[in-house]
């Protein structure tokens, strides 16, 4: 089981959970704070992350533009391993390439996304009135009494 | 003049020498005074406890099995479950042992009254790293916890693992006690455990000194670390035989107020044995707690800037903000001016906690799709 969190921002609550990068071709890793989001394709690294994590945009292959409310942005690719628990997944991850400044600055409030290509090896619990973001594994999901 | 190498592992074993002779001293205290039966067998459900603590590594043990050969080296699936057995049995020896000191079978809460985690393991609940009947215990966890932060977790684990058994001297003193049923039958328990415990940690110093001891700044910081480490571990070992030394011949025996003992030293002056990996990737338990460190120190700095918020945002609005040790380091606008801030201070990649403080109230709406 993989334990989250709910991020009070301006009176929203958003669910989040930690979650250890590694980049094996940039030498990069570090802990992500990644937001919960099941309407996400993919996992997308956000830009402010991507500064705090200092990788070269340089050395990256482009990767598909990514659409969302607002419009799209370009994207680039990079092989990624995600440890969540004892768990290890290799994923290919987005990362957000905005080219002009005013994209950039527009989506400084982006934060990263954890996406359907990560969420769909666990089942997902959130709940608000007990506080509760979890990230199941199958054995554990199946222990569930749910119909 | 001797070689860096053959002075640090000199250096070392006098250190290990010197504690093992006062782990011994603690065994020798306890039996120079007379003891009831029901103070024996609280010895021997608090050693009990210490051997235990390899139990919980089991559910990993069910874990690697099912990565072997994938992700899971068998050799080193081996040697991990070599190292539960070894400890497990020699909890049963003892267990034994109270079992006929109070005349009847172990409860299940008698049995596990003491048991601790003797190792700082991150992916365990902090309430395993604690035990409220034992100070010093808790205080070794804390320690080494606070070693690897201090150290690095991966110089601060090869010279903890030198210290393995605290030297054996009080497993060696154990199992030479005589004189009535009880101290005989000890000594037939603690003869099999020197067996399996003796050279482990000096068996280590040799390859330690010739590989890790890179100049005499190292050896010193080595040697302090290892000492500090062993003096806790007497402490602790202290407590486990009833507190028969006072805290003054503690602080004496630290100052090397003793004779050292003669150490046992495998053969080839290794040992190779596995310690415990503290996660299924093969990965070692000093990147782990590496990772832990950073998380702990991160989950500070969110916090921080959440119990902050108003006056980070009237002092840096609409600026990228990164909190490192619960300080700003790097507040800006510009995304390039942000890195070359966090470069200025020299704070590696990847080790801050960073926001956008953002002055509007735009409301998020994250879907996103792949276009290709």
């Amino acid at each position: 089981m993989i334990r989250g969190y709910f991020e009070d921002d301006l009176g929203r609550r958003r669910p989040f959970v930690k979650i250890w990068l590694e980049l094996p071709a940039q030498s990069v890793s570090g802990e992500v704070d990644f937001l919960i989001d099941t309407g996400a394709e993919s996992t997308i690294l956000g830009f402010v992350d991507m500064l705090v994590l200092r990788i070269d945009p340089r050395g990256l292959p482009a990767g598909p533009r990514s659409l969302g409310i607002g419009g799209r942005t370009a994207t680039l690719r990079a092989d990624a391993t995600l440890v969540l628990g004892d768990r290890t997944l290799s994923i290919a991850l987005r990362i957000l390439a905005p080219r002009v400044r005013r994209q950039q600055q527009a989506l400084m409030t982006f934060p990263s996304l954890l996406g359907n290509d990560v969420l769909r090896h666990f089942a997902l619990v959130i709940e608000e009135r007990t506080d509760r973001v979890l990230l199941l594994e199958p054995a554990e999901a199946d222990a569930l009494p749910l119909p | 003049m001797n070689s860096l190498a053959e002075r640090a592992e000199t250096r070392l074993l006098a250190v290990i020498g010197r504690y093992a002779a006062g782990e011994a001293e603690v065994v020798h205290a306890y039996f120079a005074q007379e003891h009831s039966q029901e103070e024996n067998f609280d010895v021997l459900l608090r050693q009990m406890g210490r051997e235990l603590q390899t139990s919980q590594w089991l559910h990993r043990a069910v874990l690697m099995n099912e990565q072997l050969e994938d992700t899971v080296d068998r050799h080193r699936f081996v040697d991990f479950l070599e190292q539960i057995a070894d400890e497990v049995k020699h909890y049963a020896l003892l267990a034994d042992l109270a079992e006929w000191v109070v005349g009847r079978k172990l409860t299940r809460a008698e049995a596990t009254r003491y048991q601790v985690y003797a190792i700082y393991d991150p992916a365990l609940p902090e309430e395993h790293l604690r035990h409220p009947e034992l100070p010093e215990a808790t205080r070794m966890v804390l320690f080494i916890r606070e070693a690897h932060a201090q150290h690095g977790p991966e110089f601060a684990h090869a010279v903890l693992r030198l210290s393995e058994g605290g030297g054996g001297g009080a497993f060696v003193a154990a199992s030479e006690v005589s004189g009535d049923e009880f101290r005989d039958r000890l000594a037939v328990a603690m003869q099999a455990i020197v067996k399996d415990e003796m050279g482990h940690g000096p068996g280590r110093v040799r390859a330690f000194a010739r590989d890790s001891v890179t100049d005499e700044a190292t050896l010193e910081r080595a040697e302090t670390l290892l000492a500090a480490y062993m003096l806790q571990h007497l402490r602790l070992r202290n407590e486990i035989w009833r507190h028969p030394l006072s805290d003054e011949r503690i602080a004496a025996i630290g100052r090397g107020e003793i004779a050292p003992m003669t150490l046992t030293v495998p053969p080839n002056g290794s040992d190779e044995r596995a310690t415990p990996p503290a996660t299924l990737n093969g990965e070692s338990a000093a990147r782990v707690a590496d990772r832990q460190a950073d998380h702990d120190r991160r989950e500070a700095d969110r916090r921080y800037m959440r119990e902050h918020w108003d006056e980070l945002l009237a002092r840096y609005p609409d600026r990228i903000v990164a909190i490192y040790n619960q300080q700003v380091v790097a507040a800006a606008k510009d995304p390039k001016r942000f890195v070359a801030q966090l470069e200025r201070k020299e704070i590696p990649p990847g080790k801050v906690y960073a926001k956008f403080l953002s002055t509007s109230d735009d409301e998020l709406i994250v879907l996103t799709i792949d276009r290709g």
